[in-house]
């Protein structure tokens, strides 16, 4: 009896096994076929799609050799209004209405599978028509984040006032945010997230994360609109917040930063003198090179290698202080500075410049007698 | 041969306790691999959808995506040095330096990295943070100002590490086998967890697939193969399975205790919070993974680790019994050392999952399975011999266990087929199909037996074991 139930067990699984491995090969092969089929099928509507574009053949026509090739001509209209920026899109848009594509994509928002809706939701961004923003809006109440994530993209590309909102109450729900789709819709958005940033950064009810997030986005953006709020910003009690708006300001490389960096610069908290000195290195002006000097002595590790750094940067003047320093009498702002200077003249070679030779396993700080070893920190 | 004289209590009562005993080990050993099966087909579909629809390019532009040092110590890897530091120069990722740790090579490797990469030797300044023994020198590349290489005297891999991360000056590195090669946007994948959660998140692992007969051209991996050699075919089906399947449902579990030390990325930080490589173990990747959370966890920190199944890591994988065999005594004996280092954490509730199944799974299934596996073996030869058990038993469990052992193979060519199809030929299906009976008769044996003898040396006091590979380079598009 047991032994009937295993051999009936043992034939089970070889047939189930074996059955699913001719399904996993018959759909590959089928797969195969369709991609030839797709792949022959686009270089025959490619050259179609080129005469229709310059307005050789009349959009009738277009649709005559399209025939019954909708998806694959779904997918290409998709692809092409993906690089195209000018008023070549309307004659897409235009062959996209015929087909009732639009449609097709605002009906699909509706449907059960998840997948479907966050492509669909994609697919209305690539149109980038205000008409379909009111069903857009309605996916910002996805029950899938994705869905929702992707709906604000496609508004943010759009580049409608709701998309927006839509960031703003994304920012607020941290414990909901994919930190890597908001970058998606803020740089869709571009100029037009100006003013939900700078909401967020200005109002104190908005939680510590998403104001960080926040300012990491203005720097990305470049955004020199939203240089006094960063400017404020260097004044929170908040180090995190102080860090993060030296780091967005440095790279909107603002003259009129600098008298911020240089009071930071000298800032009782490490993390935000290092920082702040790197910051200083950005801006390539003589204003900082003494407090830079001064920095090379600094406790923290991180401040004095950045303080080397932000030297090497400054061109000439900053590598008169570097080769000064290298004969101080601190050890490590002797090696940082040799260090750079080896780097910034391109020399890198285990005598520098002028003749002085580096330590015997200068590489390593430790075992040099009577050094200091750098302290653990940062 | 005498028999069992079955009037006997007492050896009825062993025959009994032993056939429940292999019968419930067996068991919980093919239900467990159905339940990863299932849990990594569910996540790979999810995960598929997502990286078709996220923008990547987005990712890259942004500070979010913060900088990495990638460390690949090398110990007489000159055949594949070159190729492997090429193509990761040429990574897609905003900013990143790789640091190429020579641990005392006794090859050319030293040449032929300073001969390729124009390489001189430079007075670098870095903190000491984790205790190594010195270097002897660091060089930077003309050609590459994001390249270095450390030279030092012979000390191990995680000593080359552990260097590696002294020297390097981003907040996040990513270790890697000097005779591996990532894909292009891997770096970037493998960020993305990081910018998701970045005060928690401390660890990600990737895949790590088959080199081995695969096109490499610009130290890019231009056209799969499946691998020719038998061991390296059996082994392609093997790496399949654990990384598609079993690694998916551990990290889905929160369980994450084995980050391959030929492609993950860590938290600088962290790992220095809990010393860094350990240098006396040889399987000190996992040690460092299972270190990690032993330590974070008694001092309450919250953190995460995650497993990618995007990122593609390519490695070259032995192709002869010696430099296998090698690498497998060694993996089993770095298991050993990870838990009896961690084993405060075996069945202890105040570490959850990891204490109550991460850990005892890895300990019945994965460190003594190859014990319970030969044990097995003998067993049925016995019974058989001694008249317990008749001939159409025996064919019947060697029928039952070839079936599992198909369902298996065909479940992974499944998960093959559901995540990134690589393999795009219907001949690629049929050759894993064959992969995958030599895995299941044959490879898994002599591999049961390598971890035996590992078991042995490491309880007879031989516990250190650095076997070379055999690498035959990378195929490159003009051989």
């Amino acid at each position: 009896m047991i032994a009937e139930a295993v051999q009936y067990l043992v034939a089970g699984i070889f047939l189930n096994s074996a059955l699913l491995f001719l399904i996993i090969v018959a759909q590959r092969m089928l797969n195969a076929s369709h991609l030839r089929w797709a792949s022959r099928r686009r270089s025959e509507l490619l050259p179609v799609f080129a005469r229709y574009m310059s307005a050789d053949i009349s959009i009738e026509d277009m649709l005559t050799e399209i025939g019954t090739s909708v998806d694959l001509a779904e997918e290409m209209i998709l692809g092409f209004l993906r690089q195209l920026r000018g008023s070549e899109r309307s004659k897409l848009l235009a062959l996209a209405h015929r087909l009732r594509l639009l449609e097709r994509s605002i009906s699909r928002l509706n449907v059960w599978d998840w997948r479907n809706r966050d492509i669909a939701a994609m697919q209305l961004g690539i149109y980038g028509l205000r008409d379909s923003v009111p069903e857009l809006a309605h996916s910002l109440r996805d029950k899938r984040m994705e869905v929702r994530f992707t709906a604000a993209r496609s508004m943010g590309m759009i580049g409608t006032p709701e998309a927006g909102s839509a960031l703003l109450s994304i920012l607020n729900r941290p414990e909901l945010m994919e930190t890597t789709r908001l970058v998606e819709i803020v740089q869709k958005m571009g100029g037009q997230a100006i003013q939900p940033l700078r909401q967020m950064l200005e109002d104190p009810e908005y939680p510590l994360e998403s104001k960080l997030i926040a300012i990491d986005l203005v720097g990305d953006l470049q955004e020199y609109r939203l240089l006094d709020v960063l400017h404020a910003s260097l004044r929170s009690p908040e180090p995190e917040v102080v860090i993060r708006s030296l780091k967005a300001i440095s790279k909107i490389s603002s003259p009129g930063s600098i008298p911020d960096f240089l009071r930071l610069a000298e800032d009782p908290a490490w993390e935000i003198r290092a920082q702040a000195v790197k910051a200083l290195g950005t801006m390539h002006v003589d204003e900082g090179l003494p407090i830079l000097r001064q920095a090379l002595s600094d406790p923290s590790y991180w401040v004095r290698r950045n303080a080397a750094q932000s030297l090497a940067a400054c061109g000439y003047s900053g590598g008169e202080i570097l080769r000064e320093a290298r004969l101080d009498s601190d050890d490590f702002a002797r090696d940082v500075a040799n260090y750079q200077l080896q780097r910034s003249n391109g020399q890198l070679s285990r005598r520098d410049a002028a003749g002085l030779p580096l330590a015997e396993g200068g590489s390593d700080p430790a075992p040099l007698p009577g050094r200091r070893r750098p302290e653990v920190q940062g | 041969m005498p028999g069992f004289d079955l009037d006997n209590s007492y050896a009825i009562i062993v025959i009994l306790w032993l056939s429940g005993f292999f019968i419930l080990y067996t068991v919980g050993l093919i239900v467990s691999y159905i339940v990863f099966f299932l849990m990594g087909i569910m996540n790979l579909g999810r995960y598929r959808h997502y990286v078709n629809v996220v923008d990547l390019h987005a990712l890259f532009k942004t500070s979010l995506t913060k900088p990495v040092s990638i460390l690949v110590p090398a110990y007489n890897e000159e055949r594949v040095i070159m190729e492997s530091v090429r193509s990761l120069l040429t990574l897609h990722y905003p900013q990143f330096e790789v640091i190429v740790v020579n641990d005392g090579s006794a090859d050319e490797t030293m040449r032929v990295l300073i001969e390729s990469f124009d390489l001189v030797p430079v007075s670098k300044v870095y903190q000491r943070k984790i205790d190594t023994e010195p270097v002897k020198a660091i060089y930077e590349s003309r050609s590459n100002p994001n390249l270095v290489v450390v030279d030092k005297p012979n000390g191990g891999k995680s000593s080359a590490l552990n260097v590696g991360i002294n020297v390097s000056q981003y907040p996040y590195f990513c270790t890697l086998d000097a005779d591996s090669i990532l894909d292009s946007d891997a770096l970037l994948k493998t960020m993305r967890p990081f910018i998701e959660h970045p005060d928690t998140m401390i660890a990600v692992g990737g895949v790590i697939r088959v080199a081995n007969n695969c096109v490499v051209d610009y130290g890019r991996v231009k056209e799969v193969n499946i691998a020719g050699n038998w061991l390296a075919l059996a082994q392609t089906v093997e790496y399949l399975m654990t990384f598609l399947s079993s690694r998916i449902a551990f990290a889905r579990m929160g369980v994450v205790l084995l980050i391959s030390g030929a492609f993950g990325m860590f938290h600088k930080e962290s790992v220095i919070e809990v010393g860094g490589y350990r240098e006396d173990t040889i399987g000190e990747d996992m040690e460092l993974v299972v270190r990690l959370n032993r330590i974070l966890r008694k001092k309450g920190r919250r953190f995460r680790m995650f497993y990618n199944p995007d990122p593609v890591c390519w490695t070259e994988v032995p192709e002869d019994l010696k430099s296998l065999a090698g690498q497998r005594r060694r993996w089993q004996k770095g298991l050993v050392d990870s838990i009896r280092y961690n084993g405060e954490m075996l069945f202890n509730p105040r570490f959850g999952l990891l204490g109550m199944f991460g850990m005892p799974y890895y300990l019945i299934f994965e460190m003594l399975g190859c014990v319970v596996e030969l044990f097995g073996y003998v067993m049925l030869i016995v019974f058989w011999l001694a008249g317990v058990l008749s001939l159409d038993w025996m064919l019947l469990w060697i029928l039952m266990s070839m079936a599992t052992g198909f369902m298996f193979t065909v479940l992974s060519v499944l998960v093959e087929e559901l995540s990134f199809h690589r393999y795009r030929r219907v001949r690629d299906l049929f050759m894993l199909l064959w992969g995958g009976f030599l895995y299941n008769f044959g490879f898994r044996q002599i591999n049961a037996l390598w971890r035996l003898q590992a078991m042995l040396e490491y309880l007879g006091g031989f516990r250190k074991l650095w076997g070379a590979i055999r690498r035959g380079g990378f195929r490159t598009a003009g051989s």
